[in-house]
């Protein structure tokens, strides 16, 4: 018996107004991959994962996780299923300290029945695995900087213990110092098991840390393969790479 | 690992013995022979609390309702109507209190997509529409004349129904402060507080907006049921305006002076409100001495005082003066 993939997508098509934003995209993620979404500006990445979480309906197409339809369902319905993320521009509970943060993502995650003191115990314990500073865990999350933000977001998603990640440009805003220590902790996070999606603007991100990377431009699914192949898709370097994809080969 | 965050009541913060020495000095007041006229209006500052606070757990969720009056009344009128053909009061201020949250079940359905101006706007309609139906329906709610409320329990005379009152009330706006608390602090109240802080995000942690949202008017308007219903059998009367829009203000007043979606800040916007109005009253006799012309819109200079230390708060403490308070009473490191 095959097992099947764990997110499936099927011919999936999403609009606004006269805009179509994807066009019957296809692919699969398998378990413990780590897979990078790349394109440009407005070429439908964020938006597709916002449809995977279900921030947004899709007009038409299947997306199946564990084999599982969930096309109907509601955000908080997926995260519960193992589906959690986090977006381009960082969000959080400001007016809640660090730790609060990360217990609502324990209480109100997969693992669930659980008391309020035991969240905030499992809470320190993402937030140390993230590498978040101990003396800030109490601190109000709107006194952050942009980089502990950037892991208290994580910590929260991983606090609601996903199966699936995904990860809308989690780089943004950091330095090239904080950037290389959030590539670590994706690394980290893949060997706890967990599967990753990425969206990612630095192609260099793409090439040192994804098995496989699917291509979009203007919503429609232009290549998919490991990162050397998609270096070298004409198609790719066209629309997207240009002559800069010299350096990454 | 010492510092407090703004969900924690810890013991050792002074917070909690400055609420234990106003609970005590609130549990001898009686006892010093007050005027009844003093009675009256302590009890009618716990009613305050407790109605405030039961507004704050929805605002709590970030909802804001400007008609929460409506909740008020139903209370007060079930229990009413109730003890007028049973005579058991106490079951009547439950039925209240029951019926009340199931009608803002029913008004939460339709509220729960609403946001700001647009769920304050439908809030607001609700409570004037109760007050065309308590008129128009004249032959249970006595329409403009209104009912005269049975007592909650039988007295001797008039100082001895304040004086248990008084610990009814008491009790009912501790224990109101109390279960606020305990909610906040729970897991619901962390959903709630999640909710109100951002609501997309919420989502994405796996929180069940909508049935959160419902559940904070359904607790909202349970709670202020029943302090309505107790609030009728102490005045002792009830007409369609105790759907009034001043009704309604009155906790949205006292929440944003005292600290919106604080536990404290009902506690601090009554006493505040019991004391702004007091005063007021003292002065009356000295305004009348000294411009006898003014006394005829004296009785609105309450509503005109309190707007201007609204202003006041909003311009200089915008969360109120709860956490103000807070950060002057807790002790640094």
């Amino acid at each position: 018996m095959t097992k099947s993939p764990l997110l499936e997508l099927e011919k999936v098509t999403k609009s606004f107004g006269g805009l179509i934003a994807v066009r019957n995209i296809d692919f699969q993620i398998d378990r413990n991959e780590i897979v990078g979404l790349v394109g440009p500006n407005g070429a439908g990445k964020s938006t597709l994962l916002k449809i995977i979480n279900r921030f947004y309906k899709q007009d038409s197409g299947s997306i199946r996780f564990e084999g599982e339809d969930i096309s109907r369902l509601n955000p908080h319905e997926v995260c519960k299923m193992g589906i959690s993320g986090t977006t381009q521009i960082a969000q959080a509970f400001p007016d809640m300290t660090a730790i609060e943060n990360v217990a609502i993502g324990v209480l109100f995650g997969k693992l669930g029945r659980t008391s309020v003191n035991e969240a905030k115990k499992k809470a320190a314990e993402v937030l140390r695995f993230v590498e978040f500073s101990e003396n800030k865990m109490e601190t109000l999350v709107k006194n952050l900087n942009i980089a502990e933000l950037r892991r208290v977001q994580l910590a929260k998603a991983l606090a609601t213990n996903p199966k699936l990640l995904l990860l809308d440009e989690v780089t943004t805003g950091l330095g090239h110092i904080e950037g290389e220590k959030a590539i670590e902790l994706i690394r980290k996070i893949r060997k706890s098991g967990i599967t990753i999606l990425m969206v990612e603007h630095i192609m260099k991100i793409i090439m040192g840390i994804c098995d496989r990377v699917i291509v979009l431009n203007h919503g429609e699914k232009i290549a998919e393969g490991t990162p050397e192949e998609v270096v070298n898709n004409e198609a790719v370097i066209r629309s997207y790479l240009g002559e800069s994809s010299d350096c990454l080969k | 690992m010492k510092t407090i965050s703004y969900l924690h009541f810890s013991l050792k913060n002074i917070t909690f013995y400055l609420s234990f020495l106003l609970i005590i000095i609130a549990l001898v007041i009686p006892f010093f022979q007050i005027s009844l006229y003093l009675m009256h209006v302590l009890i009618l500052m716990f009613y305050y609390i407790g109605y405030s606070s039961s507004w704050n757990l929805l605002a709590y969720s970030g909802q804001v309702s400007f008609g929460h009056a409506a909740f008020l009344g139903i209370g007060a009128y079930i229990t009413t109507l109730f003890t007028i053909r049973t005579s058991l009061p106490f079951i009547g201020v439950l039925i209240g209190a029951i019926v009340s949250a199931f009608i803002g079940l029913l008004i939460g359905l339709t509220c729960v997509r609403l946001r700001e101006w647009f769920l304050a706007l439908v809030t607001f309609g609700f409570s004037i529409i109760m007050i065309a139906l308590t008129i128009e329906l004249d032959e249970f709610t006595g329409g403009t004349l209104g009912l005269i409320v049975p007592k909650l329990f039988p007295s001797i005379n008039q100082y001895q129904y304040y004086f248990y009152y008084y610990y009814i009330m008491l009790t009912l706006a501790v224990f109101l402060v109390l279960i606020s608390q305990f909610i906040i602090r729970s897991k619901v109240g962390l959903a709630f507080a999640a909710i109100r802080e951002n609501e997309l995000e919420a989502k994405a942690t796996g929180i069940n907006v909508m049935k959160y949202k419902l559940l904070a008017f359904t607790i909202s308007a349970f709670f202020t049921g029943l302090t309505g219903a107790f609030y009728a059998h102490f005045i002792g009367f009830i007409n369609h305006q105790i759907y009034s829009p001043e009704n309604s203000f009155w906790p949205i007043i006292i929440n944003v002076i005292g600290g919106l979606a604080t536990i404290e800040g009902p506690v601090i916007g009554s006493i505040l409100r019991f004391f702004i109005i007091e005063f007021l009253r003292i002065m009356e006799p000295w305004v009348r001495t000294i411009s006898p012309g003014m006394i005829t819109i004296y009785p609105k200079m309450q509503i005109l005082i309190f707007g201007a230390i609204l202003v006041v708060v909003i311009i200089l403490m915008p969360k109120g003066i709860a956490p103000q308070l807070r950060k002057f009473l807790t002790p640094k490191e």
